[in-house]
């Protein structure tokens, strides 16, 4: 008997550990991604916001769950969970269909397989799982029903079933009737069939002309097409046919002739759809995305050290990971000390992304940490307006709001904050500063941002230089802006305005010239044969010969460049020198990568 | 009040309060202030006829009872653990009937110590002058760019009753923009809905049509409308619009028009034609208003910008054309009230049903009144051209108002509880002189303001429901546009 049902749970306890071990060791990142894109609140109003489409409810579960995705651990064991019970009930609907024939037991796989492959996409939420899973519930209590009376009840409950899980009752139906069709003969059958189809078509005319404001679509179609992934993937679209056809598929398989050697054809079959998901799950492994979402999350924890020591130990030249990298150095005041330690070959896009607006969620935070505050909220409150409210842009619209005095607005995003499960003790700090602007301005973090700001008013360009050179002229004593400049020239090589920049310096209160913005002004002066106006500032002892240095290395292999560029060690590497010499700017960024602009 | 008044309402007061609770009178301390409480509504004048004054009592303690006494001789008691205090329909409808003409409204809070507290009393008047039973504003979010959500609501002002008049999401999600009600003929309005399903919708009391009003002749889109009180004309602004963001702390947008005429639209014979005079190609001209007897068109206008415009330097005025209903043709423009000479900026110009009254916005510079913080609402006597700031006025935005049919109700937007959103706020208005303090549009949930993140746009009254709903604005959008002709007159 164990050893009976050893076996029959093994396909189902591989299937788990398979999934869990891929989500946490291979594509954590789609947590982390998922996490950012959601909030949950444990409010009238959010629950509220889900009622008004079909559903609705199974979206508000979706996000109970992902919640929880803060921790990668919870987020492979939930989602691998959800697909084994998947399996363990789409394995009792075929044992209930062929009676334990197990040749029909791969069948009773194929979604759950389909699924796990499906969740390795970081678009891919939980809802679809949690649909397919509350749709199988459903199918097999009907299956076990035994007394009219529940069976005529459960047709009944239809119009709640479709509130509570919108497409996915759709789903449950088309895969009921199908067996209905295949496998109820007798008259009440087809008395229930026809019932179940007229309940289902009042159901949808009543939802639609009376109950909610959608259109046709998303009474039809919500949640299924609610995100991007759902609205796109044919494997979706597949694994939904599947679950559809589940019944017929049984039928077929169950013909007479196919129980010979069942138990062989069948372990055959299984073998090769779990080596086959195997395969899809290895090619789908994206180690740039996970770099990305690795990155993002140690900045969205503030931990910007990590950020620079990772990219400078392991250099990306995916351009986000640049942007975060730069963005690390600018929040611990190194930009223009340490951006050549580590990879600038996507050049000057890489300091602000270009104000790209597809990549609002992380542009915003480059407004901030430069001091242009109000363009970090504007972009914050765009997110949200668009997406809801996230972790990221609830907190930046509070910790904006705070800046700016709006206590009684950052009021209302704190109250909001509060009630998520993740960021109480966030909203806890950031709340103490309400209705005290000498809190504000002696944080660490808003306080200085405080002082960043522009003094006077100036509109937001399209064009980030020109908005970095209006905050400047607004606010000279912003220092973070002027490293962003100075980066931008120095990653434009334009050591001419370089050395003209630099004359500020000294008022600005540099008691010491940032590290590579020297270098630029050495190789001025090697160009121009004179040092620039620094305003009573000296570069220090070591960069000239270090620059001697170099230009002995350089020198050494005859214009070589391969040579040069195989040879030299890592301190020459790291210099502005280098990247003037041999730092070249790949093309524009949107078109460097394969996958979509959302993440890349 | 003589001091037997004072002598029975203590009495009164102990002796509900013992008889109820059991309390020792000795135990209540007097706190010698009223109690706080959000929304403000001490001290309002309120329409007889509005929904129940929910509020929430903004102090201390465990427990509260309330105890409301109507002129009427009503008077009733209401206990409250958690603060709010909820008027059932029923009671407030026996408080504010009967002829009452004032309520007031005494808290006792029980702290933490089971010690009693008694707030001075706080009152509220009642007018015997009603408002309109339906207010229609927009509902979205106080945004920049971008929307998602977006719907036109009607709102039962007696009740706490709201229906969705427009659903964006049954419109592919479109923006829907400017609405107007015919003042004389409720059940003509307009709707202007931007996007692929957009257009300006129609309804004249018959059916709902969708119209394009621009054409080839327009250098812009129709944007601010007017229904000229026969219902035979409807006045629009045609404007170029942009927006920008301002970078300094305390302002967030400005939005600008490069562009600006005056149009003319019969929905009878589908004709659109220019408002046009010997000035025209000078100014930007916006937001007409019809006077009530539909003799004159008000609108705004300032000097036509030109490329590199400061937009702090622009200042509009109130100007006025003379109007022939019966040919369509206007006289000169005639400035009545030049806000530039005073360095000010005038918006949103609207009268009252008798004609005797102007209420516009004024504010420093430009034509966006909700984004400027200095925008306050001014009223102009019309008979002697005297203009007054009004008593309604906060440290924040007051703009988008309104009148309700009576002429005694003015509804408009104060961003003055939170400085980002706009809520409604409704004024008793008799005459100059004769003003109530305003009070915010009741809800069922007397801290709906402090929670909710959307704004009130556009509030206006609405005498009766419309004949239309949301889906009948998705059957309309399903059918081919009507498209307006171009007629030079």
């Amino acid at each position: 008997m164990d050893r009976k049902m050893t076996r029959k749970n093994l396909p189902v306890l591989i299937l788990f550990i398979t999934s869990f071990a891929y989500l946490y060791w291979f594509a954590a990142g789609i947590f982390f991604y998922q996490e950012q894109k959601s909030l949950f609140i444990f409010s009238y109003e959010y629950l509220a916001k889900h009622l008004v489409k079909p559903g609705g409810l199974l979206k508000y579960l979706a996000g109970f769950l992902t919640q929880g995705y803060l921790s990668d651990l919870y987020g492979a064991f939930i989602n691998s969970l959800i697909i084994a019970l998947l399996a363990i009930l789409l394995r009792s609907v075929a044992e209930r269909l062929s009676g334990s024939r197990s040749f029909t037991m791969p069948l009773a796989f194929l979604i759950p397989l389909g699924l796990m492959i499906c969740q390795s996409n970081y678009h891919f939420n939980i809802l679809h799982s949690l649909g397919f899973l509350l749709a199988a519930v459903l199918f097999l209590i009907s299956l076990n029903l035994t007394r009219k009376t529940f069976h005529v009840i459960l047709i009944f409950l239809f119009p709640v079933f479709y509130f509570m899980m919108g497409t996915y009752s759709l789903i449950y139906l088309c895969t009921y009737l199908i067996h209905s069709i295949l496998y109820q003969n007798n008259r009440y059958g087809r008395i229930f069939t026809l019932l179940q189809i007229f309940i289902s078509i009042v159901t949808l005319v009543l939802f639609y002309k009376l109950f909610l404001y959608q259109p046709f679509s998303v009474i039809t179609g919500y949640p299924f097409i609610s995100n991007e992934y759902g609205r796109a993937n044919g494997l979706l679209y597949g694994v939904t046919v599947l679950f559809v056809l589940l019944p017929g598929l049984i039928k077929i398989s169950d013909l007479p002739g196919s129980e010979k050697h069942a138990t062989a054809k069948s372990t055959v079959i299984a073998a090769c759809l779990y080596g086959i998901s195997i395969i899809v799950l290895v090619r789908q492994y994206d180690p740039v995305f996970e770099g990305i979402m690795r990155t993002e999350k140690r900045y969205c924890s503030g931990k910007f050290d990590e950020i620079i020591v990772h990219h400078e130990k392991y250099p990306s030249s995916n351009i986000i990971e640049q942007f975060y990298y730069n963005l690390s150095l600018s929040e611990k005041g190194k930009l223009c000390d340490r951006m050549f330690f580590g990879c600038q070959d996507t050049g000057p896009m890489s300091l602000s992304l270009g104000g790209n607006r597809e990549q609002a969620s992380r542009t915003m935070h480059y407004y901030y940490a430069v001091g242009l505050v109000n363009e970090a909220r504007h972009l914050a409150f765009e997110l949200m307006v668009i997406n809801g409210y996230s972790p990221e842009n609830l907190k930046m619209l509070i910790k904006t709001e705070l800046i700016n005095g709006n206590f009684r607005v950052a009021e209302r995003y704190l109250n909001i904050l509060k009630k998520t499960l993740g960021y109480r003790t966030e909203a806890g700090r950031l709340g103490k500063m309400l209705e005290n602007t000498e809190l504000v301005n002696t944080d660490d973090e808003l306080g200085e941002k405080r002082k960043l700001m522009p003094k006077d008013d100036f509109f937001i360009h399209t064009e980030d230089a020109m908005n970095i050179d209006l905050l400047l002229k607004s606010n000279p004593a912003n220092r973070k802006a002027f490293e962003y400049k100075m980066a931008r020239l120095l990653l434009e090589k334009d050591i001419l305005a370089i050395a003209e920049e630099s004359v500020k310096m000294a008022d600005m209160g540099y008691t010491t010239i940032p590290r590579h913005i020297e270098e630029a002004i050495v190789a001025f002066a090697s160009y121009k044969k004179a040092l620039p106006d620094l305003a009573g500032l000296v570069l220090s002892a070591g960069t000239n010969a270090r620059f001697l240095n170099y230009v002995r290395s350089v020198n050494s292999f005859a214009g070589d460049r391969a040579a040069i560029k195989k040879s030299l060690n890592r301190a020459e590497k790291d210099t502005f020198w280098y990247y003037l010499q041999f730092g070249q700017i790949r093309g524009d960024f949107t078109r460097s990568r394969p996958v979509d602009r959302n993440v890349y | 009040m003589n001091l037997s008044v004072i002598g029975s309402v203590i009495f009164a007061t102990a002796t509900f309060i013992a008889g109820c609770n059991g309390i020792d009178i000795r135990d209540i301390q007097p706190a010698n202030r009223q109690p706080a409480i959000e929304p403000d509504y001490s001290g309002i004048t309120i329409p007889y006829n509005i929904a129940p004054m929910n509020f929430r009592i903004g102090e201390e303690g465990k427990k509260f009872l309330v105890r409301i006494s109507s002129s009427n001789g009503i008077c009733n008691k209401i206990r409250s653990s958690d603060g709010n205090v909820i008027f059932p329909l029923k009671l407030w409808r026996a408080l504010t009937g009967n002829n009452a003409d004032s309520i007031e409204i005494e808290i006792i809070a029980v702290n933490k110590d089971k010690k009693y507290i008694k707030y001075s009393p706080f009152s509220m008047k009642i007018s015997g002058d009603s408002v309109d039973p339906w207010l229609c504003y927009r509902f979205l979010y106080p945004g920049y760019e971008t929307w998602v959500e977006m719907q036109l609501i009607l709102r039962s002002t007696e009740t706490f009753k709201e229906k969705y008049f427009i659903e964006n999401q049954l419109l592919e999600r479109n923006c829907i923009n400017c609405h107007s009600f015919n003042s004389k003929k409720a059940e003509r309005f307009l709707v202007q809905v931007r996007g692929s399903k957009g257009g300006t919708y129609f309804h004249d009391g018959m059916d709902l049509t969708r119209r394009i009003l621009r054409t080839d002749n327009m250098k812009a889109n129709v944007v601010y409308p007017s229904w000229h009180p026969s219902g035979k004309y409807v006045a629009f602004s045609s404007n170029r619009t942009i927006q920008s963001f301002h970078m300094k702390a305390g302002k967030n947008i400005e939005v600008m028009d490069l562009f600006s005429s005056l149009l003319l639209y019969d929905p009878d014979q589908n004709l659109i034609s220019p408002v046009s005079d010997r000035d025209t190609a000078n100014y930007m001209e916006t937001y007409p208003c019809w006077a009530p007897d539909g003799k004159y068109l008000y609108y705004c206008r300032a000097e036509q910008v030109m490329e590199g415009f400061d937009y702090r330097k622009i200042k509009y005025d109130l100007a006025r054309k003379r109007f022939d209903s019966d040919t369509g043709e206007f006289g000169p423009a005639e400035v009545i009230f030049s806000a530039s000479e005073i360095n000010k900026s005038v918006s949103f110009p609207s009268i009252s049903p008798d004609g005797r009254y102007l209420v516009l916005t004024l504010h420093d510079y430009g034509t966006f009144s909700i984004w400027h913080r200095e925008a306050d609402l001014y009223l102009l006597d019309l008979q002697n051209m005297d203009i007054k700031k009004l008593p309604f006025n906060s440290n924040e935005t007051e703009s988008y108002h309104s009148w309700s049919s009576n002429g005694r109700w003015i509804v408009f937007s104060s961003k003055r509880l939170d400085g980002l959103t706009a809520r409604p706020f409704i004024a008793f208005f008799e005459s100059p002189g004769k003003t109530g303090k305003p009070f915010v549009l009741p809800q069922k949930d007397p801290t709906l303001y402090r929670r909710l993140d959307k704004t009130f746009n556009r509030p206006e009254f609405v005498p009766a429901l419309p004949a239309s709903e949301a889906r009948d604005f998705m059957k309309a959008s399903a059918k081919p546009p009507l498209k307006a002709r171009w007629i030079e007159k």
